[in-house]
């Protein structure tokens, strides 16, 4: 059964995600090489596409990273496919160095980097808007208002980068990629060749100043291309009547109309899915229709801040709100759009403010049953007092991943949480500030094919005393299990080259570098002491697979049990560990076989030896 | 009309399915549908809660007024979930309490369920418990058919706007292959909903 539904035919509608309707959109557009990395919430389009391309003309693999991604759908752009690079917010930063050169060079076929934001956030480490890559890459940026749109879009996006020969960023934000709606399918597209790559230094060559400032202007003259009426009457929509204007972009859109609808507000709207090149005249036309303006819009006042200079422009004098009535932190919600609207005047509802009741334990998500992390830094732990040092005051420094779940307490280990492949480099920053004794790095297997392997070469050669501690579970597990490079077998069935990231870290670091299975409690503190005794830059790679993978394959042990008799009901492995499969109730503990993968972690903290395997051994 | 459901639950409860499933049927019987989720910290025992609006005019992935029904896979999630609750709402939630992290090492404290239902209670206009994973072990051995249980049983009570025969297709729809057993969890949800749902007296419960 497929976990995604973007092959049907067409004309049917279906109930899709707003990511499988972006990724029918690029199979409508005929993409011939999709690439990106994962990161919530942009990781399901490349996952359907994948999962598609068995029976399409696509080749869609993951990346390495999305600077790798951005320069594989480049090159393939170059080379005459269309192509689509997808990531979230924080990924379109890494890549963002070839994004800012390839606005110089174009493309020869159609090329879109989708980058999804996190308006709220849900799940990324900042509200970061990336509309602003526009004004920095001079780049046609666009969005989508609804669903059906987040399809449709795609293939009118190709058709503007190649009407412009520019790539062009697709910004789209979690309640729509996350949102599920109705949604119509159109033709599927077969792959094409759209143009040849030749040899031609003035555009592709970044090496002449004088180049560069004549692809300067060619850029600024191909970005107007995309004001073509056959671009901007598709992004850009008008509907209703009244006296107050609602300029928006993205999910509040859906909020508008819906709020419009069933109130029968008297409101104006315009739908403004392109960012960039900012549609002028639409708004100047707009704005001579209604008295005054409310941008709506999540994240930065973008929209807001270019509808006043076009108006300042033409010397047209209408209010204009956005900010001043709307949150600038965190999502928008119907109830903020209702109230702003009442204080400009609309017949709009007052809507609960939705306020969950106060005092409410949280519920932060754990580290999982016979997750492979919690034994790792248990060991860490362990070693680090068998050393005589106080855990609390050895810096542990994190890195994006289910690692930095290990937050949270009972666990409370990690210190620092910033971005892919950030530990080792601002361990060693907070070496060189002069701290005294020994600072961990925390870092997966994926983040450190990603980014981590720079910092750790920069660590080595500047003889760092960091212990870098790799939590292998060989697989990129919090994203939702895509794959690693070290992988033989791609989820698209294409066999793979597996890089062994054991011989990439003994290469960097020869000598230094010890690998333990993470659930070898003694052999894992004594790789950690020694490590820890020796100084200098030493890798410890626990290794184990993800519980959630070791379970879906089959691999998982069978459930562990308390000997009633034996627990005391001390609690020291719930207190020590936090393994939400051991329950307490009755002053005593018992273990959720459904939830337990047998790891046993738990049997080594318990001091009246009580746990068991389930056949009582 | 414009019907919301909140489906709240802990990650790995299978919250998700069932909200997908309950939008698939309502797409079959015509209506606008539109589901707002936050998949990002869906993994195992983190708080999940998605937005199922259906109806003529529906839009917004967010819901505009308070809930026609919450349906909660845990209690303390379905009193989170009740800031969309009103006197207009029905919740039915299971009354399985499931640890959180923090309250599990001891550095928050679990509300008593009775405490839970009496603030479900003062928020919504009817609060009905039922105990979903005890029947699904009951019945298959494991917990996981209780979201189908809690459906079937929502469907039987009428709380929801949708036939059993709907539901069924659209389990079939959305679970494929895996769907024989979860259609035989929904008919024992709608069949058994007498025996499995109780309403809580308003003051105490004696669940």
């Amino acid at each position: 059964m497929p976990r995604y539904n973007v092959l049907g035919r067409q004309g049917e509608r279906l109930v899709m995600m707003g990511n499988e309707a972006i990724a029918r959109g690029a199979l409508e557009a005929g993409v011939g090489v999709a690439t990106g990395y994962p990161g919530t919430p942009s990781s399901e389009v490349l996952e359907a596409l994948i999962e598609a391309s068995g029976h399409t003309g696509i080749y869609a693999e993951w990346s390495v990273n999305e600077k790798v991604a951005l320069e594989t759908a480049l090159g393939a752009a170059w080379g005459g496919l269309r192509s689509l690079a997808t990531m979230k917010a924080p990924g379109i930063l890494v890549a963002s160095d070839p994004l800012v050169s390839a606005a110089y060079s174009g493309v020869n076929a159609g090329m879109v980097v989708l980058v999804a934001d996190d308006p709220g956030p849900h799940t990324t480490q900042t509200e970061q808007d990336s509309r602003w890559l526009a004004q920095l890459s001079h780049l046609p940026v666009a969005t989508a208002s609804t669903l059906q749109d987040a399809k449709d879009h795609v293939p009118l996006l190709y058709e503007l980068s190649e009407e412009t020969g520019l790539p062009v960023i697709y910004r789209t934000t979690t309640r729509i990629n996350h949102s599920l709606g109705m949604v119509e399918l159109g033709p599927l597209r077969t792959v094409e060749k759209r143009g040849e790559f030749r040899r031609e230094p003035e555009r592709f060559v970044r090496a002449s100043m004088e180049w560069n400032r004549a692809r300067h202007r060619w850029l600024l003259e191909a970005l107007g291309k995309a004001l073509k009426p056959r671009f901007v009457e598709r992004l850009v929509g008008s509907e209703g009547d009244g006296a107050v204007g609602v300029v928006v972009s993205g999910a509040p859109y859906l909020y508008v109309k819906e709020l419009a609808e069933a109130h029968g507000l008297k409101v104006s709207v315009l739908r403004l899915d392109m960012l960039n090149p900012f549609p002028e005249e639409k708004i100047l036309d707009f704005a001579s229709r209604v008295d005054k303006i409310l941008v709506v819009e999540e994240s930065d006042p973008y929209i807001e801040e270019r509808v006043k200079l076009a108006l300042w422009k033409e010397d047209l004098r209408v209010e204009v709100h956005g900010k001043d009535l709307l949150p600038l932190v965190g999502e928008i919600w119907p109830h903020h759009l209702a109230k702003a609207l009442a204080k400009l005047g609309v017949d709009a509802p007052s809507l609960a403010e939705p306020l969950s009741p106060g005092g409410l334990p949280r519920r932060p998500p754990p580290l999982c049953p016979g997750c492979p992390h919690r034994s790792s830094f248990h060991i860490i732990r362990r070693a680090l007092g068998l050393e005589g040092l106080s855990p609390g005051r050895v810096p542990v420094i994190g890195d994006i991943g289910c690692y930095a779940l290990a937050l949270n307490p009972p666990l409370s280990a990690i210190w620092t949480e910033h971005a892919m492949g950030s530990s080792i480099a601002q361990a060693l920053g907070l070496k060189l500030a002069g701290h005294e004794g020994p600072v961990v790095a925390v870092i997966g297997d994926s983040t450190m094919f990603h980014t981590g392997l720079p910092a750790l070469i920069d660590a080595y050669n500047k003889d760092a005393d960091i212990l870098v501690a790799v939590l292998d579970n060989e697989v990129v597990a919090m994203t939702g299990h895509q794959p690693t490079p070290a992988h033989a077998v791609s989820p698209s069935g294409r066999r793979m080259r597996p890089v062994s990231l054991e011989r990439i870290l003994e290469a960097v670091a020869p000598g230094r570098v010890e690998v333990v299975d993470a659930f070898d409690v003694e052999g894992g503190v004594e790789a950690v002491r020694r490590a820890l005794r020796a100084g200098g830059l030493r890798i410890v790679v626990f290794k184990a697979p993800c519980a959630i993978v070791a379970r879906r394959v089959g691999l998982a042990g069978a459930p562990l049990v308390v000997v009633e008799e034996k627990c005391t009901g001390c609690m020291a492995c719930i207190r020590s560990l936090g393994c939400l499969a051991l329950i307490s109730g009755g002053g005593k503990v018992r273990i959720d076989p459904e939830q337990c993968t047998g790891c046993g972690l738990c049997v080594h903290v318990c001091p009246y030896n009580a746990i068991v395997g389930g056949d009582g051994a | 009309m414009r019907f919301t459901v909140v489906v709240s639950s802990v990650g790995g409860q299978g919250g998700l399915t069932l909200s997908r499933i309950i939008a698939r049927a309502a797409a079959e019987a015509d209506y606008k549908v539109v589901v707002g989720e936050t998949l990002g910290m869906s993994q195992r025992f983190g708080s999940v809660q998605s937005y199922v609006r259906f109806g003529d005019a529906v839009y917004s992935p967010l819901p505009l007024e308070p809930a026609d029904l919450i349906l909660g896979l845990e209690p303390l999630e379905a009193l989170r979930a009740a800031a969309l609750a009103d006197r207009r709402t029905t919740v039915l939630t299971s009354a399985e309490p499931v640890d959180t992290q923090t309250t599990q090492v001891g550095l928050e404290k679990y509300p008593s369920l009775e405490w839970i239902v009496g603030e479900l209670q003062r928020r919504a206009g009817k609060v009905l418990l039922i105990r979903p994973f005890e029947a699904s072990r009951r019945r298959f051995g494991t917990g996981i058919q209780a979201n189908m249980i809690l459906l079937g049983a929502s469907a039987s009570l009428q709380l929801l706007p949708l036939s059993l025969e709907l539901l069924e297709d659209a389990v079939r729809a959305v679970l494929g292959g895996r769907s024989s057993q979860a259609i035989q969890a929904l008919r024992l949800g709608f069949n058994g909903a007498e025996n499995l749902v109780r309403e809580p007296g308003r003051a105490k419960n004696n669940l």
